[in-house]
C-alpha cells in the first residue's frame, strides 16, 4: 500500500478496510487508518463488520457442518434481556449502567463508573497498617485495569466516615469522599482502579465526618508490576 | 445505513453524564477499541483491561479534566487515548519481562471474542452468507481466517492473487449488510435492543 489513508475517499479507493481486517496495513498505514476509522462512521462501520464476517467465519468454519446454531431462550423484558442481546452490547451497557450507578461504600469516581461493567474477577486486596506501625505497606499492580481493595481498621468509627487519599507529602487529594462507617467489628474497605495509583507513596486518612477527627492514618506504597 | 456523527451537543451530554449517550458512546466505540487492541494484544484479559482504562481514562478527561476541543473530533480523541494506554501498558510489559522468566506463554486472543463481535442474529447471517459462498472461497476464509497459513501460499495454491481476497471479503461485507437489512425489515425489534442505538443516536 502506497499513500496515505486520512480521508474517506483515501480509505476506500485503497480498500483500507479489506485490508485493514487482512492484516495487509504496514505500521505507520495501519495507525492512519484506525486514526481515521475512529472518526469516520462509514469506515467504522466497514471494519465492524468485516471483523464481524472475519471473525465469524473463524468461529463458524471451525465448528462441524451440521451443528446448527444453538437458540438460547428468548430473553427476558427490560434491561437484563437486552444485556443478553449481545456479549459485547451487554457487558458496554452495564459498564454505561454503571457509570451512572451513584456508589457510596466504595464511593470511588472510577468505582462508580465501573460498578458492574467489568466481568467478574478476584481483585487483590490489602490490609493497611496505621501509620504509627512502621513503614507503609508495599502493594504491587501486575494489570493496568486491575483494581485493589484497601481494608483499614478504623477502630471508634460511627455514622459516616470521611475518607482523603493523597499522595504522601502532597496537599493535593486525589479522593475526598464519605462513606458510612464499618459496622462494628469490620475493616473500611475501599476499592480503587490502579489507574488513579501510579508507582509512589500515598496516604489513606479517615475521619470523622462530625467533628473531622482523625481516626486513621495509612501509608502505603504503589510498585509497578511486583517491581 | 444510518450513519453517526458526534457533535458538541453529543459531548455535552457525554459529559454531563446522559445516560443513553454514555450507552452509545460505549457502545459505539467499544467494538472499535476491541478490533484496535487485538491487533497489538495477547490475551483477552488484556483486552478488557485496557479497553475499560481507555473508557475510564476518556471520560475522566472528560468531567475532571481538559475534555475534547473540537466535538466532532471525539473519535480521534478516543483513538489517541488508546494509543497512550496501549504504549503506557506495552513498555510496562517491557520492563517486567526483563525481569520475569517464566511470563506465560502468549494466548489466542481469538478465543471467544468471536462471540463479542458477533451477535446471534448476526451469526445466523454470516452462516447464510458462508452457505452461499463458493467452495473454494470457503476454503480461502478457512485457510486464511481459521487456519492462519500464510496468505500467498494460499493464493498460489487456489491460483488467485491477493487483489482476490480483497474483493472476496468486500463482497462478503455487502453481501452480509443486504442480509441483516433484509432481517431488519421484516422484523419488529424492540426499542431496547442496543444494536439500533449504536447506529442510531
Amino acid at each position: 500500500m502506497r499513500g496515505s489513508i486520512v480521508n474517506h475517499d483515501e480509505a476506500v479507493a485503497a480498500m483500507a478496510a479489506e485490508r485493514y481486517v487482512l492484516g495487509e496495513l504496514q505500521d505507520a498505514e495501519r495507525e492512519q487508518f484506525e486514526e481515521h476509522f475512529f472518526g469516520c462512521p462509514e469506515c467504522a462501520q466497514d471494519v465492524r463488520d468485516l471483523a464481524t464476517i472475519t471473525d465469524g467465519a473463524r468461529e463458524l468454519l471451525r465448528e462441524p457442518r451440521k451443528a446448527a446454531p444453538k437458540q438460547k431462550a428468548p430473553a427476558p423484558a427490560g434491561l437484563w434481556g437486552w444485556l443478553r442481546l449481545s456479549p459485547s452490547y451487554a457487558m458496554a451497557g452495564a459498564l454505561a449502567a454503571s457509570l451512572l450507578a451513584g456508589v457510596t461504600g466504595y464511593a470511588g469516581y472510577e468505582v462508580a463508573q465501573l460498578r458492574g461493567g467489568i466481568r467478574p474477577q478476584a481483585v487483590d486486596s490489602f490490609l493497611l497498617r496505621p501509620e504509627t506501625r512502621g513503614e507503609a505497606a508495599e502493594i504491587p499492580v501486575h494489570r493496568i485495569g486491575s483494581f485493589l481493595l484497601f481494608e483499614a481498621d478504623v477502630p471508634g468509627a460511627t455514622g459516616e466516615v470521611q475518607w482523603d487519599l493523597a499522595r504522601a507529602g502532597s496537599q493535593k487529594l486525589i479522593e475526598h469522599q464519605s462513606a458510612p462507617a464499618p459496622q462494628q467489628g469490620a475493616s473500611f474497605k475501599v476499592l480503587l482502579p490502579a489507574s488513579v495509583l501510579p508507582p509512589g507513596d500515598y496516604t489513606l486518612t479517615v475521619r470523622s465526618t462530625s467533628n473531622t477527627t482523625e481516626l486513621g492514618l495509612f501509608k502505603f506504597k504503589i510498585t509497578a508490576n511486583g517491581g | 445505513m444510518d450513519f453517526f456523527s458526534f457533535d458538541a451537543d453529543y459531548v455535552r451530554r457525554l459529559t454531563e453524564g446522559d445516560a443513553e449517550t454514555e450507552r452509545h458512546f460505549v457502545s459505539y466505540f467499544s467494538p472499535l477499541l476491541l478490533i484496535k487492541l487485538k491487533q497489538r494484544l495477547r490475551s483477552r484479559e488484556e483486552l478488557e483491561d485496557l479497553r475499560q482504562e481507555v473508557f475510564l481514562r476518556v471520560l475522566r478527561s472528560l468531567r475532571q479534566g481538559p475534555g475534547v476541543e473540537r466535538p466532532e473530533c471525539l473519535g480521534a480523541y478516543v483513538h489517541s487515548i488508546c494509543n497512550n494506554v496501549v504504549l503506557e501498558y506495552l513498555r510496562g510489559q517491557a520492563k517486567s519481562e526483563q525481569w520475569d522468566e517464566h511470563t506465560d506463554e502468549p494466548r489466542d486472543p481469538a478465543v471467544s471474542i468471536e462471540r463479542e463481535l458477533v451477535t446471534e442474529e448476526r451469526s445466523r447471517k454470516l452462516r447464510s452468507l458462508i452457505d452461499e459462498m463458493a467452495p473454494k472461497d470457503r476454503l480461502l476464509l478457512r485457510a486464511i481466517f481459521l487456519e492462519e497459513r500464510d496468505k500467498d501460499a494460499v493464493c498460489r495454491e487456489q491460483g488467485v492473487g491477493r487483489d482476490y481476497l480483497r474483493v472476496l471479503l468486500h463482497r462478503a461485507k455487502k453481501r452480509f449488510r443486504h442480509l441483516l437489512q433484509e432481517a431488519q425489515a421484516g422484523t419488529v425489534r424492540p426499542a431496547t435492543n442496543f444494536s439500533d442505538l449504536s447506529q442510531r443516536p
